[in-house]
């Protein structure tokens, strides 16, 4: 099958070239904080694949994330086993949490699936706080190894998985399974006269999107070398939300520049002000507003203008 | 012999004769000066290997949000330190300039704290309120950012007691020793009065901790004691009426607590309102010498029927104003900056401040030129800085903050103090209640 290429890779190419040169240029700091950006990028084209293309609004997904984090920390750290091992005990727990809440929770639609979704992501924190043993409790876990041990040499490596993934889903949505997404989306009774099996396809979406918060998580405990249950807290959940709808759920492309910049956002509203969440929430309302399609909509109306004009 | 002797007594005194003439020479070549040469006399570019631009501190707090008057408490009591500092002229002449984020920006804590050290500038970090921030922080600080960084409020005994750290101090007093020192109290006090403990704390880590440092130091004690299973409540329940019911059919006369902030201040008023003081006769809380707290509970909510105790990080009337100024000082100066009477992270950050300055100050005799930052640590393993708590002590071998720890009786504060107030304060020094370095009770 071709994919005709169009100007959302060239974009995410031209994107990704940019960020693969940029950090010569950049302060520690900052590189460290692009190593964020990537992975809340990530994140945002993963949950996407759930909320924009498949019609599903999940308000849990830092389970995933946490699922990711806690499943590699939890092996190289509590159980000393090596890093492959720990990836895998990572993936293990993420499909389990995947296919168990997926299957619980995809019974409903709308807001009833993202109650459920939330209901299911606050019991995993529940947990990761009660487990003591196994998960730190509120303490969490330090000391977690990264390699490359300097921040500048990790970023790459986050680069490489970031940018296979970000690809990967660009074609993904493209394939039959993608397009099977976005039937569902468009109009499940339909999907569903044409023979697709509605909820294995949501299923599959979420198990999908699930994954890319996972790697997403499995990245970043290294990258902070410790990590504490905020990363399962809702308000987390709230967070792959909203900077999904800053970018744009339209495409691939919108959820991850979304991501990208969700943390300067963040970080330039605290530099401004101690009410740094009211600036934040006044930004955020104002890109819903007046930008429904988010920032990647904004720039496609102007672009649409100038050539129209 | 006497001849090496006379001449060396020869060349004692013309020496003497030439400091003395040289005294002269100076005095009277300055005082018959054109005043222009005498202004040359004074200093203006500083000490010398002093840099010019300003050292900066960055300070993390919770600002915002529930806990918020924790930061805010600690930002007022850092400006006042800086304050009083440059207004003396700096440390060695270098005025300090502040930064500070936010710690409750739960997700950002670690790239906060690097951007106030990798893009800001900031030579030394100060604060977290957080004991899971506190650990989370170590590889970061330890391998990457490489500065002080004086923890003032985190409690958790892990972050001192589980490993030498090289780049994290604790300048706060943590929960161990005021367990410890609870548990020796009781024996001391009310040894055959009491019989059945129980315990009622927080939900997390810091109340585990806690009850099982107090309940395995008096269980040691006093082995003839019962002990009840332990009760946790979540943080800011508002409801401890089923609660309050289980410690009062359990016959418990002992109740320990670790609640704290508001916590302790609910839960103490509806256990007076329930009557649950009709049966227990000894209420201790390790964390009710907070004013905040003590202001939420009131001068009409103080009982007369039961013992409670408190303790705390720091009390702001101890050590006693007339015998130790400073604290009667920062007491004052804190009050005309905010209008409280001041928490114990007031005190505790103002203290990490003085415990720069002062470690600077002690390495640059040394040196002749700025520090660089293994000469500072150095400077602040073994250093001993004065504080509104007292002269604090950092501890070489695990970097803890050691000073005197306290227990007091809960009095009416009225008419001098507008909220209750800890009395007969018990005080006991720190080494006979804190754990020989890298020893400890909890699990690493």
């Amino acid at each position: 099958m071709m994919f005709k290429i169009d100007n959302e890779l060239y974009s995410l190419i031209t994107l990704f070239i940019f960020l693969a040169v940029i950090p010569q240029f950049l302060s520690i700091y900052n590189v460290r904080l692009l190593s964020v950006g990537l992975l809340y990028g990530l994140a945002a084209v993963g949950f996407n694949l759930l909320y924009g293309y498949t019609g599903l609004l999940s308000f849990g997904h830092a389970m995933f994330w946490s699922a990711g984090a806690y499943g590699l920390a939890i092996g190289l750290v509590k159980l000393n086993l090596d890093p492959l091992m720990s990836i895998l005990l990572a993936f293990t727990l993420t499909f389990t949490v995947a296919i168990v809440t997926g299957y619980l929770s995809l019974r409903h639609t709308e807001i009833y699936f993202a109650m459920l979704t939330l209901a299911f992501a606050q019991l995993i924190y529940a947990l990761i706080i009660k487990l003591r043993d196994i998960t730190g409790g509120d303490e969490g876990i330090y000391g977690i190894p990264r390699f490359p041990s300097d921040i500048g040499g990790y970023y790459y490596l986050i680069y490489i998985i970031v940018f296979i993934l970000v690809i990967l889903a660009w074609w993904i949505v493209r394939t039959p399974l993608g397009l099977g997404f976005q039937a569902v989306r468009d109009n499940p009774y339909r999907a569903e006269a044409l023979g697709l099996d509605v909820r294995r396809v949501r299923l599959i979406s979420f198990v999908l999107s699930g994954f890319y918060l996972s790697i997403a998580g499995m990245l970043y405990a290294p990258l902070n070398r410790a990590i504490t249950p905020d990363i399962a807290f809702w308000t987390f959940s709230a967070i792959i939300v909203i900077m999904t709808i800053i970018g744009g759920s339209k495409n691939v492309l919108g959820a991850f520049i979304g991501g990208l910049i969700f943390i300067y956002i963040n970080t330039q509203a605290m530099n401004l002000t101690e009410f740094w969440q009211l600036t934040l929430g006044i930004i955020l309302a104002l890109l819903v507003y007046l930008a429904p399609y988010g920032i990647v909509g904004i720039f496609e109306r102007v672009l649409r203008y100038v050539r129209g004009g | 012999m006497t001849q090496v002797s006379d001449s060396r007594r020869e060349w004692v005194k013309l020496a003497g004769v030439g400091v003395a003439g040289l005294a002269v020479g100076y005095g009277v070549g300055f005082l018959t000066a054109p005043e222009r040469v005498r202004e040359v006399e004074t200093p203006v570019e500083g000490l010398p290997g002093v840099p010019d631009e300003p050292l900066k501190i960055g300070y993390i707090y919770f600002m915002t949000g529930t806990l918020g008057t924790y930061g805010t408490n600690a930002a007022a009591a850092i400006e006042l330190a800086v304050e009083e500092i440059n207004r003396n002229g700096g440390i060695l002449g270098r005025t300090i300039e502040l930064t500070s984020k936010d710690e409750a920006d739960r997700e950002r804590v670690l790239d906060n704290i690097s951007k106030m050290v990798q893009d800001e500038g900031a030579e030394f970090v100060v604060g977290l309120d957080s004991s899971g921030d506190a650990l989370k922080v170590i590889p970061l600080v330890e391998d990457e950012l490489q500065i002080p960084f004086i923890v003032t409020h985190a409690a958790t005994p892990k972050l001192t007691e589980c490993a030498k750290r090289r780049f994290i101090f604790r300048i706060s007093m943590y929960e161990e020793p005021i367990d410890i020192m609870a548990a020796q109290l009781v024996k001391e006090l009310y040894e055959g009065d009491v019989t059945t403990v129980a315990n009622i704390g927080p939900d997390y880590a810091y109340g585990y901790d806690s009850w099982a440092i107090f309940s395995g130091t008096l269980q040691d004690l006093m082995p003839d004691l019962e002990f009840l299973d332990p009760i946790y409540t979540p943080l800011f329940t508002t409801d401890y009426g089923t609660y309050i019911d289980q410690i009062k059919a359990s016959g418990a006369d002992l109740l320990f607590s670790s609640l704290w902030g508001g916590d302790a201040a609910t839960f103490f008023k509806q256990a007076i309102a329930k009557g649950l003081f009709d049966s227990v006769k000894v209420y201790m809380n390790a964390m009710l010498g907070a004013t905040d707290t003590l202001e939420a509970i009131g001068n009409d909510n103080v009982p007369d029927n039961v013992d409670v105790w408190g303790s705390g990080r720091y009390w702001f009337l101890y050590p006693p104003h007339d015998v130790y100024p400073l604290n009667r000082l920062f007491v004052e100066n804190f009050r005309g900056k905010t209008g409280a009477y001041p928490p114990y992270v007031a005190a505790t950050s103002y203290t990490a401040i003085y415990a720069i300055k002062k470690a600077i100050e002690s390495a640059y005799v040394m040196k002749g030129s700025w520090p660089d930052v293994d000469e500072i640590i150095s400077a602040l393993e073994g250093l001993t800085v004065s504080g509104p708590m007292g002269p604090v002590y950092i501890r070489p071998e695990d970097h803890q903050g050691l000073y005197d720890v306290f227990w007091g009786r809960l009095r009416r504060g009225s008419p001098t103090y507008p909220i209750p107030i800890l009395d007969e304060l018990v005080v006991y020094p720190p080494g006979k209640v804190v754990p020989e370095p890298l020893t400890t009770m909890v699990s690493c």
